[in-house]
C-alpha cells in the first residue's frame, strides 16, 4: 500500500542536510500512539522517529486525547538522547523549533502558551508531549508532536478549547511530507543548539513569542488554584509569576486562561 | 526550618547574583541578605519568592549532594529535575513500585512531571526498595532522593 510519506526521501533529506543520528522513519497506519510505540522498545531510542496516520489513544497532556481523524494531523515522535545532562527545558525548546518551523511554512502570529502549545491568534495549532526515561544520569526523551493540517468540523466538536489548523492558514493543499521535513530539521537545529550552547538562546526566543506574557493566568499549584501575572520564565524554563507582589516560579501543573486572549 | 535547609539557602546565595533571598514555608520564614565590603552593584529586581511549597522556589539547581541524607542506608535514586511526583502511570494504576519489592536495573520506579515532560525515573541498579520517601503529587527538588534501593 503508498503511504502518504516516502520514508527513504525522508531520509535522503536528513542525510543530506548533514543530519546522520536521524534514522529513516518508520510509519504506521493506525497506532495507540506514536509515543506509545517508541516508548514501547527496547534498545536504543536515539534517532527513531514513528509517524502515525491515526492514533486510538492518541495523548495529551494528563491523559487527554489528542483528536484527529486518519490524516487530518501531522503526528510523529522522535526518539533523542542528549550526550550530556539535559532535563526538561527540551519541552520549551521543542515548542520554539515548531515556531521556527511553521514561520518557514509561512505561518505568521504564531506564539507559545507554556511550555510548548503552539498557538496561532489564541488557537491552538500544535501541541506537543515530551516523555522520558531516566537511569542515573542518562536521559531517553521522546517528543511527541501533532500538528493540525486539515481537521473535519465532527472532529473537533468534542475539542474544548479554541483550535485552527493549517488549512484555514490557506495551507490546504500543503504536503505534510514537507512540514514533517522542516520540523525535523528545526529540531536537529535547537537540539544541538542545546548541546552546545545550553537553553539561554532558546530561552529568549520563547520569550520572544511568548502570547500570555504579562497575562492573567491561573495555575493549579499541589491541588490549589492560584492566579498570578504571568512575568516570563527562569533559566530552567518554569513560569514565572507575580502575585500580590511576590514571584513564583511554576515547573509543573497546569497553567490556564482566566478568558481567551482578544 | 532545619539547619541543611538554611545551609543550602545560603549556598544558593552564594551561587546566585541575587542580593536577597526570602522564604515563607508555613510558619517559618527566613530572610538572607547579602553583606557586600565593595560598593554595591546596582540592584537587582529583589526576588521574593513566595514559598509555599519549596519545589516552586528553586530557580537555582540544588546540587545533589546538598539533598537531605536518607535515613535508611542504600543507594538513593534521584529526581533528575523540579517537578512532581507520580508513583503510578495512572491514578487509578498500582504504583509502579512498592517498599519490598526486587527491581531490576531499568525498571520504571516513578514518573517525575515538570513542563509537561513526563520523565519516566528507572532503577539504576538493581536491589531491593526499601524505602519510597515521596507521595503522589509531592513536589520534589532537583536531586532529592526518591527512592532507596539496597
Amino acid at each position: 500500500m503508498q503511504t502518504p510519506f516516502n520514508l527513504p526521501d525522508i531520509e535522503s533529506v536528513l542525510r543530506g542536510n548533514g543530519i546522520n543520528w536521524m534514522q529513516r522513519p518508520e510509519y504506521f497506519e493506525s497506532l495507540s500512539s506514536s509515543n506509545d510505540y517508541l516508548m514501547g522498545l527496547t534498545g536504543s531510542l536515539h534517532g527513531r522517529i514513528c509517524i502515525c496516520n491515526y492514533q486510538t489513544r492518541g495523548k495529551g497532556r494528563l491523559g487527554r486525547q489528542w483528536h484527529a481523524s486518519p490524516g487530518s494531523s501531522l503526528m510523529f515522535s522522535l526518539g533523542w538522547a542528549p550526550p550530556g545532562v539535559v532535563s526538561s527545558e527540551v519541552s520549551l525548546v521543542v515548542g520554539v523549533a515548531l515556531v521556527d518551523a511553521l514561520r518557514k511554512l509561512g505561518v505568521k502570529d504564531v506564539g507559545l502558551k507554556w511550555p510548548n502549545d503552539v498557538l496561532h491568534k489564541g488557537r491552538k495549532l500544535a501541541g506537543v508531549l515530551v516523555e522520558s526515561r531516566i537511569s542515573g544520569k542518562q536521559a531517553e526523551f521522546v517528543i511527541g508532536v501533532g500538528l493540525n493540517v486539515r481537521h473535519q468540523l465532527d472532529d473537533m466538536n468534542a475539542v474544548e478549547q479554541p483550535w485552527t489548523d493549517l488549512t484555514q492558514m490557506g495551507l490546504a493543499e500543503i504536503d505534510r511530507q514537507q512540514v514533517l521535513i522542516i520540523i525535523l530539521l528545526e529540531l536537529a537545529q535547537r537540539f544541538e543548539q542545546l548541546n552546545t550552547h545550553g537553553f539561554a538562546p532558546a530561552r529568549e526566543d520563547w520569550l520572544a513569542c511568548h502570547a500570555y506574557q504579562g497575562v492573567t493566568m491561573k495555575y493549579n499549584y499541589q491541588g490549589e488554584a492560584r492566579i498570578g501575572k504571568v512575568i516570563g520564565l527562569d533559566n530552567a524554563g518554569a513560569l514565572l509569576f507575580e502575585s500580590e507582589g511576590r514571584k513564583m516560579a511554576v515547573s509543573s501543573g497546569e497553567v490556564s486562561c482566566l478568558r481567551a486572549l482578544p | 526550618m532545619d539547619l541543611r535547609k538554611i545551609k543550602t539557602l545560603i549556598e544558593l546565595l552564594e551561587a546566585s547574583d541575587l542580593s536577597e533571598i526570602e522564604i515563607n514555608e508555613g510558619d517559618d520564614s527566613i530572610r538572607l541578605s547579602r553583606a557586600s565590603s565593595v560598593a554595591a552593584p546596582a540592584p537587582q529586581l529583589p526576588l521574593q519568592y513566595a514559598a509555599s511549597a519549596p519545589v516552586a522556589v528553586a530557580p537555582v539547581s540544588v546540587p545533589a549532594s546538598e539533598a537531605p541524607a536518607p535515613a535508611i542506608a542504600g543507594h538513593a535514586v534521584e529526581s533528575p529535575t523540579v517537578g512532581t511526583f507520580y508513583a503510578r502511570s495512572s491514578p487509578d494504576a498500582d504504583a509502579f513500585v512498592k517498599v519490598g519489592d526486587s527491581v531490576n536495573k531499568g525498571v520504571t520506579l516513578c514518573v517525575v512531571e515538570a513542563m509537561k515532560t513526563f520523565n519516566e525515573i528507572q532503577a539504576d541498579r538493581a536491589g531491593t526498595i526499601v524505602e519510597v520517601l515521596k507521595s503522589d503529587g509531592d513536589p520534589v527538588e532537583f536531586g532529592e532522593a526518591l527512592f532507596i534501593i539496597n
